[in-house]
């Protein structure tokens, strides 16, 4: 076996143990941590990089019970320094002698036993919390229908609908950009998020930010789902501040009230959401009431495991937003923080996790990202031999032509799996106004094919105002919207799908979705 | 939406009906607008059928919802279309369906309006037996307000009146919630037995009434120290609503309130903390404030019993708010309180 990758497979596992014992209470409670200072002393692979995550595993997990308790902490890390000087006195004497080729040898070996042996103490020491650990996290869709008194009724129906699709993200980790503390730039992002949200003096805040198209709300649904599927929260609170959404009957843009519109606003609908009795706030200036309302949420909070999303912060003006965000920190603890998503502002703080989404700007980076996306979408795209073709020139253009910019590389994707890679030689708008330049050009093609075409446009609109509305439509509902007009249906059905304008939520869903930034196009349609 | 689509409304009514619950202001506000073109038309038969079509929300999903103000604006316009066409059974009906949301708000004197205008259509129509489920249903609000005396005399009446009909079980349940309350444990456990009786009798449209039982009969279980016994019965009580499809949560947080006053007698005060605020987080929408007075009363004597002054008058506050809302007199509740604890009779309710 690649050593390597076996340590690869230790370090994923032990990250995962990490995951769980970061939490102090955890710690505290279990043998683990003895169990790894008492066999420390075996890993000669202490000198080897790779397996220095264990040191830094239990480097950091003393940190946490330093905080909570200093003595016991003292009494650890002693422990801890001690097996670790026995062990470089192992080093010093048993591998430093003969020839280089000897030494790399002695090296290897002992690195080998090392990671042998620490796989021995996780599998078999603590089976059972390896065994208890949840795999993929964000994989899972969260089953609404047994988890619906912890979502809020009252939180966008566009989120809920995202923490039912399942797996449709892929980590890409030179996309996303934060800043590191300590070793644990090791860690995956999505797991990297999670360590911090784990950690009692974390971050309060996850503030992922980017242009439209990043997937910055895909990765605040992802984090999400984890926290609800491995239990960190009971409860999410929130709401979206977006404002457009379509007229039913004409399919164009109008606005709504949306979920909250200034701090007040926010601060009113958690209330809400929590059913607190209502207080009487009249007679008072708005931050005298703002005041009250988080002095009641804050009472109330407490004792919850609760994640705040603040979806699209960056509909309010600047002033509302600086001000929620001076206003939300107070409310955060522990067990209460916020996950805010915003196309604005540089988020700088340090009880700010500031996570930026960079465009795709690495030919690698791109091509990770176009090998999801085919065999995630194998079923409907049939793209392999297109994808097998992006050599490293192809892969370029595309990153020059969509800007890196993941949902305008995915539509350009789609043209490419139908036209061939020349489809990129045309001249095409810069990537900024890409997005609508394809939604429009798609669009104009549907009236090309007469009645069925109008009638997939029509299609299209029902869809998205069934998405705007947070509601699922599957494919018998779709068919029963035209009773009397089956065959032609079909083939309307099929002009969008083709198109990746209507798809399945997922492989084995009847559920038919949209690109929310198609949905939001629609909606500007005059 | 300037005439009737009466396909839409019912796609609209079926698509609610199978829907999980996360409904957007937006379609909210959407419900209201066809409930207003429906009421400007003056076409009374199409009020009622608007009315019927959405009726299912009336059982509670209203509430769930957050979708009250529609369900009490289709059901009163329903009534007055009733009344102009002489159908006062109708009418009756919706005053009964508004009754028991009141009555589930823990609004009680505008569930008891409610209920004696259903009894007096009722009886109008000749529908003796919906009359009397009317009358019996203040017994259920005069007892929450406190009049157990005159909610007594309803019962009896009732009982009277029903003869060996096992439908007896209902208002059997309420007297027997009285003779507890009165510190009499031994008959009241006599009377519960014979309601677990006619429940199971009457069959699975009964199911959520015996688990309703189930757990009354686990509270008197546990004041008489049997605690094995009780936590039997919260068990059978719970297993039983989280089998029925959808989830009746308010019975499931009234069993969970109930276990955790068990749990509390028996000395398990962690536990009892921790059903509690189970119980407050699985509660879904708004507006149950009934229920939540008793969970965070229930709170505020664990955290009282953990020595924890400050969490206790905290949830002892949020008691008072939710009691004021629903214009409930909390020094009713201490004497109560004190007037339970010495007959070893629970919490009032």
């Amino acid at each position: 076996m690649d050593l390597r990758h076996y340590n690869k497979q230790v370090y994923e596992m032990t990250f995962k143990v990490l995951q769980k014992f970061l939490k102090p209470e955890q710690l505290w409670e279990s043998p683990w941590l003895d169990s790894c200072l008492v066999n420390s002393r075996i890993s000669g692979a202490y000198e080897v990089s790779r397996v220095l995550i264990l040191r830094d595993i239990i480097e950091q997990a003393l940190a946490i019970l330093e905080k909570e308790d200093a003595q016991r902490a003292e009494v650890l890390r002693l422990r801890f320094i001690q097996a670790f000087q026995l062990d470089e006195v192992a080093i010093n004497t048993a591998t430093y002698e003969g020839d280089l080729q000897t030494k790399i040898k002695q090296i290897e070996r002992i690195q080998k036993n090392g990671v042998e042996r620490l796989t021995q103490i996780l599998v078999e020491n603590e089976r059972d919390c390896i065994a208890g650990l949840e795999e993929d996290c964000e994989r899972r869709v969260v089953d609404l229908a047994g988890a619906r008194p912890s979502v809020s009724l009252a939180l966008g129906g566009y989120f809920v609908n995202l923490l039912e699709r399942e797996d449709a993200y892929v980590p890409i980790a030179d996309q996303i950009e934060y800043h590191v503390v300590g070793r644990a730039a090791l860690f995956p992002p999505l797991g990297y998020f999670l360590h911090r949200y784990r950690e009692p003096r974390g971050p309060r805040i996850i503030a992922l930010m980017a242009a439209g198209g990043m997937g910055k709300t895909t990765i605040a649904v992802q984090l999400i789902k984890c926290l609800l599927n491995e239990g960190d929260v009971d409860r999410i609170l929130g709401d979206s501040a977006k404002v457009m959404v379509l007229d039913e009957d004409t399919g164009r843009q109008h606005q709504i009230a949306p979920g909250f519109v200034d701090p007040f606003t926010f601060y009113s609908k958690l209330h809400r959401q929590l059913d607190l009795p209502p207080l009487r706030l009249s007679e008072n200036s708005e931050e005298q009431q703002i005041a009250s309302l988080q002095r009641d949420l804050k009472a109330k909070l407490k004792r919850s495991r609760v994640v705040i999303v603040v979806d699209n912060l960056d509909e309010l003006s600047v002033q509302d937003s600086l001000s929620l965000l001076d206003t939300l920190l107070p409310l955060l603890s522990r067990d209460v923080r916020a996950i805010i998503t915003t196309r604005r502002g540089n988020l700088r703080h340090p009880d700010v996790l500031a996570v930026m989404l960079n465009p795709l700007r690495s030919v690698s980076s791109m091509k990770e990202f176009l090998g999801w996306y085919t065999s995630y979408y194998a079923w409907l795209l049939q793209s392999e031999q297109i994808y097998a073709d992006a050599n490293k020139e192809k892969l370029e253009k595309l990153i020059k032509v969509s800007g890196g910019i993941p949902l305008v590389a995915q539509l350009l994707y789609n043209q490419i799996a139908e036209h061939g890679w020349a489809y990129l030689d045309q001249e095409l708008p810069n990537p900024q106004d890409l997005l609508t330049y394809l939604y429009e050009r798609l669009w104009t093609e549907l009236s090309e094919y007469g009645q069925v075409g109008l009638m997939a446009q029509e299609l299209a609109l029902q869809v998205a105002q069934e998405q705007q509305l947070g509601k699922k439509i599957d494919f018998e509902q779709l068919i029963n919207l035209y009773p009397d007009e089956k065959a032609n249906f079909t083939e309307s059905f099929r002009l969008l799908e083709e198109r990746f304008l209507l798809f399945r939520n997922n492989e084995t869903s009847d559920n038919y979705v949209m690109f929310p930034s198609f949905v939001d196009y629609l909606a500007l349609l005059d | 939406m300037n005439s009737l689509n009466w396909a839409e409304i019912e796609e609209l009514a079926l698509e609610l009906e199978h829907s999980d619950g996360t409904i957007e202001e937006r379609l909210r506000n959407q419900l209201v607008q066809y409930l207003s073109t429906v009421v400007q038309t003056g076409d009374d038969e199409a009020i009622i059928r608007f009315a019927e079509t959405f009726r299912f929300l009336s059982s509670g999903l209203g509430e769930q919802w957050l979708l009250t103000a529609f369900v009490v604006a289709y059901s009163d316009a329903a009534i007055e279309a009733a009344i102009r066409l002489g159908r006062p059974k109708l009418a009756g009906q919706y005053h009964y369906d508004l009754g028991h949301l009141r009555h589930r708000q823990g609004k009680h004197r505008l569930a008891i309006q409610r209920f004696d205008t259903a009894f007096n259509y009722f009886s109008q129509a000749g529908e003796t037996f919906r009359a009397r489920e009317a009358y019996f249903m203040t017994s259920l609000c005069y007892r929450a307000l406190g009049s157990t005396n005159k909610a007594l005399e309803i019962i009896e009446q009732v009982l009277r009146e029903t003869g060996d009909d096992p439908w007896r079980a209902n208002p059997l349940e309420v007297r027997a919630w009285i003779e507890q309350a009165r510190g009499d444990l031994t008959r009241a456990e006599a009377t519960l037995r014979q309601v677990l009786d006619g429940y199971r009798e009457l069959g699975s449209s009964y199911f959520p009434q015996l688990a309703q039982a189930l757990a009354d009969m686990g509270e008197i279980l546990s004041l008489k120290g049997d605690i094995d016994g009780a936590m039997d019965c919260f068990r059978e009580s719970r297993s039983r609503l989280e089998s029925l499809s959808p989830t009746d949560y308010r019975l499931l947080i009234r069993t969970l309130i109930k276990q955790a006053e068990a749990l509390l007698y028996a000395g398990r005060i962690a536990d009892a903390e921790k059903t509690l605020h189970d119980a407050d987080r699985q509660l879904p929408g708004a507006g149950h404030y009934d229920l939540r007075w008793r969970v965070f009363f229930a709170l505020s004597l664990v955290n009282f019993r953990q020595l924890r002054l400050q969490d206790a008058w905290y949830h002892f506050s949020l008691t008072r708010r939710y009691r004021q809302e629903l214009g409930l007199s909390t020094m009713r509740l201490l004497i109560d309180t004190v007037l339970r604890l010495i007959r070893r009779a629970g919490l009032p309710r």
